[in-house]
């Protein structure tokens, strides 16, 4: 007896954004390996493409192979960029698991979607019935990207803890999809290499951040504080190309000297920083933008962090890392920490950081989890997949009804024919 | 001499490129002495299940004779008349249903989650594939096009670019004239040819420079959209909305204006950027602007902009504040389009390219 391996569509970026990190382009590379021993998978994004050992295949043929060898999952990896809105229109084709790195709570963001019926579908669909309703006139998205997309997850893995909890607070009220909707805090996990990073003696205190160079970054209140310290620091940012022109100017007002921009994020730029770092700045204001997976890197490398006392960071224990309030005081705040630090010759590894992180961001055990997950729910997926097609199908129906609806008893006998000719009446 | 008969769905009350391309082929059919005639069958927009419907009808039409005459050779140009069966078919396609393809998710498309499009798109997708396929010889009108027929459906088709509407007839004029400069967009006008980022940028550029938009609208409440655009920005005093001109109009609309705008998102070809480069105009565009970015090369023969009301305001902006280097791009525009030989005997390829499957 062979046991068959469960088949998974696997849908996320096959790179980089033309202009931008992609983390599910990264997590892919992460888990292929553990995915590939594990299931049968296809990965599909935008294009017929093999990346750095990874074959992706064109998502356009994802329904056709489904039909000819049908899938018992379909996994969704979905980032706030337009280069994945080829995701975001599959998720409501075949629903499956999702994988929410950011979390929309606005209409505002990737290109929209008009003239969504997430909510129509998932009531019907609930009463297992297609029942046809007046088609809708949306000249603008009025629904947060969040709803629908979590309306069609049967399991919505979330990256961060607070999107877990806006899930939970918000979205289940909202969307009415009856599949016992589960969302689960689902983090990415740092590579063992970053557990072995050891502290160094630098003559300077080396900082380092990887966020971009607008607001939501708080950079505006970072830096007039470094100016201060200028002699005695060294400033390392790692940041999109697209930044990088807004960063040195900024870094020029003001008057910091002593920095390096590296232009491209990734992991290896981000390893090699750490490396030289003794504090990390992860700061960020943003309800629905996570900055995995730097942060769980720089945990799992044992440095000392400062971030900020808000959503994202809100699970982060408060001997773990330094949490900055944003507003009035913030840049105080960054002032009396950034002032400890300058003072201390030989900076340690930040134990609390480490402990947290290998409890929470182990690769094995993230990766054996979303297996068992996978496992567990195959009956629930595949009945859904049944149910799906179904659905459909009445769908289908519905639709031919309507067109021939468009013509009269003679027209019908003149394109009859011609819906034979196309399969069109199936 | 063969008896040709060139398809095009019309949409009333509306004009573009479409319209312009199935004309002047039928003229430049008979003008070589073939006996050729337009088939236009109207296309309804709404309610889009009526779109096979439509595709139906034109498969249901016989095409092999009419009064006698014996119909050598259909050319089909656009969904849904590609449905069309005849005993040879070429197909110089304009465009499929775009809502259904490369627009489906956005915010320019119909077709939305609902699963009755779902079920509908891949209707379309399949019999297109199907009836594209059975063609005897299959070309589009530009690179786009054409890689999107072969992402989509996975046929090829070579590329035969329209050659330019009027000919030769096109000139040049100042970039100003009696103190006014203006910026011209042409072309139908709805949400996705983008006027209203036309409109937007004007806030950042010199008062002096005014905006003249030629074309009808195409879309239910797009003009009451760019009034309201246009009052929110307060420049009232710059835009004009010219509609539909007579030719003679619009090639000295062409010839006297600072540059020509046209950003429209993915556009098939796009006959307007020609027409400028004929005038010795430099064109602005997007850089999602599709088959527009196949002449429009950036501080070359025009701005490939960022699709936003900034950087098309920057360009607009280098284009005022320095009028040689207007001239030159504009000259620039020119002689590409001269050297690529859409000014003059481009037509011949295109025919004999189009007449294969009756010449073979």
């Amino acid at each position: 007896m062979t046991n068959k391996k469960i088949r998974i569509a696997w849908f996320s970026s096959d790179s980089n954004f033309q202009d931008s990190f992609s983390v599910s382009y990264w997590f892919t590379k992460q888990i292929y390996s553990f995915l590939t021993e594990n299931f049968e998978v296809d990965f599909y994004s935008k294009q017929d493409i093999e990346k750095e050992g990874i074959k992706f295949t064109n998502y356009r043929k994802a329904r056709v192979n489904h039909k000819t060898n049908p899938y018992d999952l379909f996994f969704y990896n979905l980032e706030d960029n337009d280069e994945l809105s080829f995701i975001r229109m599959h998720i409501v084709q075949i629903p499956g698991i999702v994988y929410f790195h950011d979390f929309i709570h606005s209409n505002y963001g990737p290109i929209p979607m008009v003239n969504s019926a997430w909510h129509l579908n998932c009531e019907n669909y609930n009463q297992s019935k297609f029942i046809s309703y007046e088609r809708l006139d949306e000249k603008y998205q009025k629904i947060p990207h969040a709803h629908r997309e979590s309306a069609y997850s049967l399991i919505s893995l979330l990256s961060s803890a607070a999107f877990n909890v806006d899930f939970s607070n918000v979205i289940k009220d909202q969307i009415k999809f009856n599949t016992d909707k589960r969302n689960i805090y689902f983090p990415t996990a740092a590579s063992e290499k970053f557990y072995n990073i050891k502290p160094k003696e630098n003559e300077l205190l080396n900082i380092a951040f990887s966020g971009c160079s607008q607001f939501d970054s708080r950079s505006h209140k970072f830096l007039p504080v470094l100016e201060k310290f200028n002699d005695k620091i060294m400033f390392h940012w790692m940041l999109d190309k697209k930044f990088e022109g807004h960063a040195n100017k900024l870094l020029s007002e003001n008057n910091i000297t002593n920095f390096k921009i590296y232009n491209s994020k990734s992991e290896n730029t981000w390893y090699d920083i750490l490396l030289e770092s003794d504090l990390v700045l992860h700061t960020k204001f943003s309800f629905y933008k996570n900055i995995s997976p730097f942060l769980e890197m720089s945990l799992a490398a044992g440095k000392y962090i400062i971030t900020n006392n808000f959503h994202f960071a809100d699970y982060i224990p408060e001997t773990a890392a330094f949490k900055v309030n944003v507003g009035s005081k913030e840049s105080l705040e960054y002032d009396s920490i950034i002032n400890k630090f300058i003072n201390i010759k030989k900076i340690g590894t930040n134990i609390v950081a480490r402990e947290f992180a290998q409890s929470f961001y182990n690769k094995d055990i993230n990766f054996n989890f979303l297996k068992n997950l996978i496992i567990k729910n195959l009956d629930s997926f595949k009945k859904h997949n049944a149910l799906w097609a179904d659905f459909e199908k009445q769908a289908s129906q519905s639709l031919l009804n309507e067109m021939k609806s468009y013509v009269g008893n003679i027209g019908l006998d003149i394109i009859d024919p011609i819906f034979k000719e196309f399969d069109w009446n199936e | 001499m063969a008896n040709i008969l060139v398809l095009g769905p019309t949409v009333p009350f509306t004009k573009g490129g479409q319209e312009i391309l199935v004309n002047t082929l039928v003229k430049e059919l008979n003008n070589r002495g073939h006996n050729a005639d337009k088939i236009e069958l109207p296309f309804n927009t709404q309610p889009k299940e009526s779109y096979l419907t439509q595709a139906a009808f034109w498969r249901a039409f016989p095409m092999d004779s009419f009064g006698g005459e014996d119909i050598d050779l259909i050319i089909a140009t656009k969904f849904p008349c590609y449905f069309a069966k005849a005993k040879k078919k070429s197909i110089w396609l304009v465009h499929q249903l775009r809502s259904a393809y490369d627009l489906y998710g956005d915010c320019f498309s119909d077709f939305s989650d609902d699963p009755r499009d779902e079920a509908l798109r891949t209707k379309i997708y399949q019999s297109d594939t199907k009836v594209i396929g059975e063609a005897n010889y299959v070309s589009a009108i530009s690179k786009n096009v054409s890689n999107r027929l072969k992402e989509y459906n996975n046929i090829d088709a070579e590329v035969l670019y329209p050659p330019l509407p009027l000919g030769d007839k096109y000139k040049s004029g100042p970039y100003e004239k009696d103190n006014e400069k203006y910026i011209l967009s042409v072309g139908r006008i709805c949400n996705i040819k983008r006027v209203h980022l036309a409109i937007r940028s004007l806030i950042n550029v010199d008062k002096s420079v005014k905006l003249k938009i030629v074309g009808s609208p195409d879309e239910p409440g797009i003009i009451d959209f760019l009034q309201n655009e246009i009052e929110h920005y307060r420049v009232q005093d710059r835009v004009e909305f010219l509609g539909r001109v007579s030719e003679e109009d619009l090639i000295n609309l062409f010839a006297n204006s600072l540059a020509v705008y046209y950003a429209p998102f993915n556009e098939d070809y796009g006959y307007v950027t020609l027409e400028a480069f004929a005038s010795k105009k430099p064109v602005i565009a997007a850089n999602d602007s599709g088959g527009v970015l196949e002449f429009v090369v950036d501080g070359e023969n025009g701005f490939v902009c960022k699709p936003n009301a900034d950087s098309i305001g920057e360009a607009i902006n280098k284009l005022n504040l320095d009028l040689n280097l207007t001239k030159k791009l504009g000259e620039n525009a020119f002689k590409f389009i001269k050297d690529a030989g859409f000014m003059d005997s481009s037509w011949d390829k295109v025919i004999n390219n189009l007449l294969k499957p009756i010449n073979n």
